[in-house]
């Protein structure tokens, strides 16, 4: 089923006041079920390619995840958004695999 | 038992030097996800018991009472932000009738609800797949958490939460 217009409207991240410490380059919305069954958004965010893990804080990850999730309660989405955060050139090489 | 956890779990999505193995970075995921299950079970335990040494058999012993599916729909609703009416009515509620749930706790309750998940899939899921970018952010966003929670000054509210992780199906249902 397609996301709808008001998740999408409140996951329009350029608008959005992120931490400047996980430069996101793309972001992509999808249904999801959990393993309870509860309906659900999984929420992809491709962050830039120089960023090291290592040096990103465990505050600054949850801060942008609030603020997305924020968003979302704000525009009246009340599913519960499971967030990634991802680096692309991981995720295809991961896809690769067997 | 877990900080040794999360530790472990950071050892097994860095173990590979080149290309990371997907059942490393599954079993990490399971280690931050019982880091994290085991830290708020412990806690509630001490508020439950006590926290002297001697009573850590009395702690170990009622923490195999706790249920992960009742801790998670408790946490879907301290992590919303909002809890039913028929459990917030007698609570001490703002101007607008809302209870109010600290950030530490609706943040450690929603990152609860999303690492359950990711442990179920990470252990049954094949056709998922893991990155390590994903699971190294994720393993210091739980340790972050955790230290806020921890840094919260004892409350009721703290404590409130803390009994309701293996009261809520018992309190949801009235």
């Amino acid at each position: 089923m397609a996301v709808d217009e008001k998740t999408l409207e409140a996951l329009d991240w350029k608008n959005l006041t992120l931490p400047a410490e996980i430069p996101i380059v793309d972001l992509k919305v999808e249904d999801y079920t959990d393993w309870t069954g509860d309906a659900a958004l999984q929420i992809t965010v491709f962050v830039d390619e120089s960023l090291d893990p290592e040096k990103i804080s465990g505050r600054a990850v949850g801060d942008l995840k609030n603020a997305l999730q924020e968003s979302l309660q704000k525009h009246g989405t009340t599913l519960f958004p499971y967030i990634h955060l991802v680096k692309r050139s991981e995720v295809e090489e991961a896809m690769r695999e067997e | 038992m877990f900080a040794d956890l999360f530790d472990q779990a950071e050892q097994l999505a860095n173990v590979d030097t080149r290309k990371p193995k997907q059942a490393n970075l599954r079993r990490a995921i399971s280690a931050a996800y019982y880091a994290l299950f085991h830290y708020l079970v412990h806690e509630a335990c001490c508020l439950q018991i006590g926290t002297k040494h001697s009573q850590a058999v009395y702690r170990q012993t009622l923490g195999r009472a706790f249920n992960h599916t009742v801790m998670k729909q408790c946490c879907m609703s301290f992590g919303g932000g909002t809890l039913k009416e028929s459990v917030r009515r007698a609570l001490p509620t703002d101007i607008h009738g809302n209870y109010i749930i600290a950030k530490a706790i609706q943040e450690i309750a929603t990152l609860f609800c999303y690492l359950q998940d990711r442990r179920h899939v990470a252990d049954y899921d094949l056709t998922a797949r893991f990155t390590r970018f994903n699971v190294l952010t994720l393993i210091e966003q739980a340790k972050s958490v955790a230290e806020q929670f921890g840094s919260l000054p004892a409350s009721d509210d703290k404590s409130f939460f803390l009994a309701c992780l293996w009261a809520w199906k018992e309190l949801a249902s009235r």
